[in-house]
């Protein structure tokens, strides 16, 4: 009787799941740019796993915080996907000074702030001046570094003057979204991260802040006082908080989220196969995103450098805190561990396809990428045993792992605990080194753990983490001695030769010299191997086709939002629903 | 009652105290650094010095911890989020909302299907339909929550559409009236409930089956029924009645379970509530908002299992008369 039970109990959850498999729906095509068709209203729902920390682009980290400031808030110019040119946004236009050492903006007369309050130079005053304040911290005050000063010579006039020349001028001018001076000059720097601005802040984009359900949507409204008059053409955007994965994809699937900014790579090559064979109304999209994983191996033997760390002394030199680490000190080493990982492999198993395997430092994304510059450790385990028997690595014991010198090769690989992609590519990278001999232990850290402890006090052999980047290239934080003791050069590298290129690239003002200099860099990194570069993820995202005019490249999902639009004939139940 | 009540809320402070205390020391002490999150590369070093400063964390351990409970005890205030800068007491009392929502409609869920089923199961003892309750209430029993979740979200919502897959409201609720809010609350809350409540519902639903099969078998029901009394008299008034004392003391105990169940629920369901902010409290070491929770977890277990002592003492005599002994 119970087993009949169950037997049809299985049957029943068996039926329900299969019955709606293998439909084709109606889709209609993602058209072109039609300004004849283009009708306001819509309603866009995007499905979020956290919500954001703050709405102040001051205090903003997370990727969620700065899609949303991005629609609420407007910067001078918008850099274009070329990454090289800029387009005017609450700027009108710009010019350089003979001498090329200050820059300045005209800025548009007609645009308001959400609360009606006009827009001026004095915004982009206050903006800098809070954006360099160290008592707020703000992540992007290194764009600010060149900047002598900034200075309103009108209400609609402003200059930047600059310390020194360099190609990224511009970029660092417009860096950061602009501030309204009007309702944050009364909050302290010391007050700032508990303002309640943080919460209902105050733009001038497209899109102005409307609620903020704790844990479930913070809804977004359509300016209508937005300068670029008829845009925005959706009437709303709500952001939906939806933590748990399996849900989220399924409302993505359902309708009840139109978009997705990162998906799991497996995930979306499913979406993808069934929008291929045309039984999905989900796009998929997927572009080179920010982000690369790499193995940082520790250069200097950790003991040591604690000890003298303890001394306290600074007059010592960096050199005197170097003992060579036992295993990574050496970088043939490091080369022939590299050389032991299939790479190509690795990134197809943790990413599902969805990135590119990485020879060397500069990410895929910025047109300093040069791959001819990086040099290239071809994966080759017999070549790799043969160099580590070279430095004096070989299996006396008959054991199955190498030592040298009594020592056996075993080394701790720690990574963020959480990490799915990073502990399955620990365990694969385990798997690798231990065909040549080399035992890996994988260890799950805490973050703050491993971020607050481990790292800054070089606590550990090697680590598998990667990096999110910025749009220019700076490579100082790592690898430079002037942050030998700063949290994030934890790998102990130092190199004369490094440092010398990479103040020189900063000195010059001639992109072409600038590149070698990068190619240099490009080449030196990945011939010292402080880092084993993996892979360079791609970003997966998906998005309902009802929406046209979607433009998703390198630069993110949300460049233009205030152009996208809903046909009349598309619009969904929620659109219905709003519009009453 | 009343000095027994004042002596259980007098014991109750320094339990409260040293339950806080004790979490204050273990985050506080445990290796890393609640600043690290906000650093990046391009930060300037000093700004972990600057995070520190904001966050309080320079001082010596013991100053930290004085300064921290003096502002709870005069002035209620547990600091404000390193995360969002809100304040801490507030951002966990509004999250505490949707989950005693959430933990109270489960509780009656389960109080009624527990008590409902129970007494069927008494009543046809070892007959076919107790069987197959106790077989499935079993399942029920031994079913983790996550799993009942999902799969509820996948049948019922995912594949039927019956139920919204996530969130306390619909995204348009604001635009219903009242009554199409209390049916939204009601249309999103009932897999929510299900899942926290049918496990439960497996708890109460043994006790008051062993309960009135005591209770029945029970000279005085005997008694009674040889007197003809109706039987929903014998059932209702004088066995339940008795087979109800026992399940109020499992009402204490369950209070924790519920609260730990809500957090499972509140993520399977995207739910709003007080187990999502302390999960995300954790992995971001936003010590306020875990001193505040952990706080607040703390006197709502003392609270409800005091409560479920008060009502058992009145409910029941004897344990009045013991009590009152022991006073």
């Amino acid at each position: 009787m119970k087993s009949l039970f169950y037997f049809c109990l299985i049957c029943a959850i068996l039926l329900i799941y299969s019955c709606d498999g293998g439909k084709k729906v109606s889709r209609r095509s993602t058209s072109e740019f039609n300004p004849i068709k283009i009708v306001n209203g819509g309603t866009l729902v995007v499905g979020i796993r956290a919500e954001p920390e703050s709405l102040n682009p001051l205090l903003a980290l997370s990727q969620t915080s700065r899609n949303i400031i991005s629609l609420v808030f407007r910067r001078l110019a918008d850099i274009n996907e070329d990454l090289r040119t800029f387009t005017p946004v609450l700027a009108k236009n710009w010019t350089f000074s003979p001498d090329s050492l200050s820059i300045t903006f005209n800025l548009k007369t007609d645009v308001l702030w959400h609360d009606g309050m006009p827009f001026s130079a004095a915004d982009i005053v206050f903006t800098y001046q809070m954006q360099t304040d160290p008592a707020i911290g703000w992540d992007g005050i290194s764009f600010k570094e060149t900047i002598r000063s900034v200075d309103a010579l009108d209400d609609s006039t402003v200059v930047f003057l600059f310390h020194r020349k360099s190609p990224a001028m511009l970029m660092d001018a417009v860096e950061g979204y602009i501030l309204p001076e009007h309702i944050l000059a009364s909050v302290s720097s010391e007050d700032m991260h508990k303002a309640e601005f943080n919460r209902r802040p105050v733009g001038t984009g497209p899109f102005k802040f409307q609620g903020w359900k704790d844990q479930q949507t913070i809804t977004l409204v359509r300016n209508n006082s937005y300068y670029e008059t008829g845009k925005p053409h959706l009437d709303r955007i709500i952001f939906k908080v939806v933590p748990d994965n399996i849900n989220l994809l399924s409302q993505l699937k359902s309708g009840e989220v139109d978009l997705v900014e990162s998906l799991y790579p497996r995930d979306f090559q499913a979406l993808s196969a069934k929008w291929e064979q045309g039984q999905s109304n989900i796009r998929p999209v997927s572009y080179l995103g920010r982000r690369y994983d790499f193995i940082g191996w520790n250069l200097i033997d950790p003991d040591h450098y604690r000890q003298k760390l303890k001394q306290e002394d600074n007059s010592l030199p960096i050199e005197d805190y170097i003992l060579p680490n036992r295993f990574f000190g050496s970088r043939k080493v490091r080369s022939a561990l590299t050389m032991a990982l299939d790479r190509e492999a690795l990134t197809n198993a943790v990413n599902y396809g969805m990135a590119i395997p990485m020879h060397g430092p500069v990410p895929l994304i910025l047109n300093a990428y040069n791959e001819a510059a990086n040099v290239h450790w071809p994966y080759d385990p017999q070549q790799a045993l043969r160099i580590l028997s070279e430095e004096g690595w070989s299996d006396t014991d008959k054991d199955g792992i190498l030592d040298k010198d009594g020592i056996p090769f075993e080394f701790e690989l720690i990574t963020e605990s959480g990490n799915t992609r990073w502990e399955q590519a620990a365990t694969i990278i385990q798997d690798q080194l231990a065909k040549i001999g080399v035992h890996v232990s994988p260890r799950l850290v805490e973050p703050a753990l491993l971020y607050g402890k481990l790292l800054p006090l070089k606590e550990f052999d090697a680590v598998l983490i990667g990096w999110v980047v910025g749009l220019t290239m700076d490579y100082a934080p790592l690898f430079h001695s002037s942050s030998f003791f700063t949290p994030f050069h934890f790998t102990g590298y130092y190199s004369s030769k490094y440092d010398s290129l990479d103040d020189a690239s900063k000195k010059s003002f001639n992109p072409a010299v600038i590149q070698k200099y990068y190619d240099e860099i490009a080449g030196l990194l990945s011939h010292d191997l402080p880092y084993t570069w993996l892979y360079y993820r791609q970003e997966c995202s998906a998005i309902h086709v009802r929406f046209k005019n979607v433009t998703i490249d390198k630069r993110g999902m949300f460049i233009n939002p205030e152009d996208w639009w809903v046909p009349v004939k598309e619009r969904s139940r929620i659109d219905k629903l709003f519009e009453g | 009652m009343v000095s027994y009540v004042i002596k259980r809320i007098a014991e109750s402070i320094p339990t409260i105290i040293i339950g806080i205390t004790l979490t204050f020391l273990v985050i506080h002490l445990s290796p890393g650094d609640p600043g690290s999150r906000f650093m990046d590369p391009s930060q300037p070093s000093e700004y972990r010095e600057i995070l520190q400063n904001r966050f309080g964390l320079n001082d010596a351990l013991h100053i930290q911890y004085i300064k921290w409970l003096k502002q709870v005890l005069f002035h209620f205030d547990f600091g404000n989020s390193f995360y969002n800068g809100k304040p801490a007491s507030g951002m966990v009392f509004s999250a505490l909302r949707p989950t005693m929502l959430l933990a109270i409609c489960s509780l009656i869920f389960a109080l009624i299907v527990g008590i409902f089923l129970g007494i069927i199961a008494a009543v046809y003892r070892d007959a076919l339909p107790d069987r197959i309750l106790t077989a499935k209430m079993m399942f029920f029993f031994s079913t983790p929550s996550f799993w009942l979740g999902i799969m509820l979200l996948g049948i019922f919502s995912i594949k039927l559409g019956w139920f919204p897959a996530s969130h306390l409201t619909s995204l348009y609720h604001d635009q219903l009236n009242w009554s199409g809010r209390f049916a939204d609350y009601v249309h999103h809350l009932i897999l929510p409930v299900i899942t926290l409540g049918l496990p439960l519902s497996a708890t109460f639903y043994r006790y008051i089956r062993t309960g009135m099969i005591e209770a029945l078998e029970s000279e005085y029901i005997l008694a009674s029924r040889a007197r003809g009394l109706s039987v929903s008299k014998l059932l209702f008034h004088y066995s339940l009645k008795n087979s109800l004392i026992p399940l109020i003391s499992v009402l204490g105990i369950t209070i924790p379970a519920l609260l730990s169940g809500a957090l499972v629920v509140e993520v399977i369901f995207s739910l709003p509530g007080l187990g999502r902010t302390m999960v995300s409290a954790v992995f971001s070491r936003d010590y306020p908002i875990i001193l505040a929770a952990s706080t607040l977890a703390f006197v709502t277990v003392i609270v409800g299992n005091l409560l479920a002592d008060v009502i058992y003492s009145m409910v029941d005599p004897r344990i009045r008369i013991k009590t009152q002994g022991v006073l």
